[in-house]
């Protein structure tokens, strides 16, 4: 097995770090955390899935992918639909799950076992805009004392960075596909941003207490 | 062969760092000026007990 396979599994078995951290502190966790602990069962479905047609030698485990990007958008988009105060960005988000999930949905059933590039990046630049509204939302709420202490601020950071860092991979994936050995290497960049990415959901799972509020005196 | 397809890797690893870093900065940003918003707040409410 060369490196760079060893790389893809050892990514895909990191999953398992934030579902397994979500699982021992599931009776803890606030009720909408419960989304994404769906979001973290979605995704080691869908990678098992992935590798077990991978180890069967089958290459038509697209639609498992297209259908988990549907879910992504929908359950982290309805996570942020929680924790988002704004009246008016609550409605942006709403009105962009519905939107994207129609448009993905209509790209399934046209084409389901091809790279569907326009639904991947969408939904990257989606949970990135979610972030950011988040956290200009956040920056209106004092309230939570320490930061580094909240769950969603890691989560949120952690979203941050993968779905940004990934966007060109995905926007110009079917350039990278048709030419897997000059440009493979650059798949490798999921791979790694991955690993940081599940490594930061554990963080915000594990945080003792949902929110730190400040006492007035 | 067109612009993008000579460009790519050069496209997608400088897009990608890029978008990393804006990520980093955005994400301490956000940490800074929260910290200072809270001690104001906490600051504030000290005063007024």
């Amino acid at each position: 097995m060369i490196s760079q396979e060893w790389l893809r599994h050892f990514s895909i078995a990191f999953i398992l770090l934030p579902f397994a951290v979500g699982m021992v502190r599931f009776k803890y966790l606030k009720e909408e955390y419960k989304l994404l602990l769906a979001y973290l069962t979605a995704s080691v479905l869908v990678e098992t899935w992935g590798e077990v047609t991978f180890f069967m030698g089958s290459k038509g485990n697209m639609i498992g992918y297209n259908i988990y990007t549907i879910l992504e958008v929908t359950l982290l988009g309805l996570l942020y639909y929680q924790f988002i105060k704004t009246q008016l960005f609550r409605q942006i988000v709403l009105i962009s799950i519905v939107v994207f999930d129609l448009l993905a949905t209509y790209r399934l059933i046209a084409d389901p076992h091809a790279y569907d590039d326009l639904s991947w990046s969408l939904s990257n630049a989606l949970l990135i805009v979610y972030v950011l509204l988040f956290f200009y939302d956040l920056l209106k709420q004092p309230e939570i004392a320490v930061l580094t202490r909240y769950p969603m601020f890691w989560i949120s950071s952690g979203i941050l960075i993968f779905f940004s860092g990934t966007i060109f991979v995905f926007l110009f994936g079917k350039y990278i596909i048709s030419d897997m050995d000059a440009m493979g290497d650059l798949w490798d960049m999921i791979k790694w941003l991955n690993i940081l990415y599940n490594i930061l959901l554990a963080v915000g799972l594990y945080q003792k207490k949902a929110v730190i509020t400040l006492r007035p005196q | 062969m067109n612009y993008i397809q000579l460009h790519l890797r050069e496209i997608i690893i400088i897009g990608s760092s890029s978008m990393v870093s804006l990520s980093l900065v955005v994400i301490g940003l956000v940490w800074f000026l929260h910290r200072k918003l809270a001690r104001q707040y906490l600051e504030m409410n000290h005063l007024r007990g």
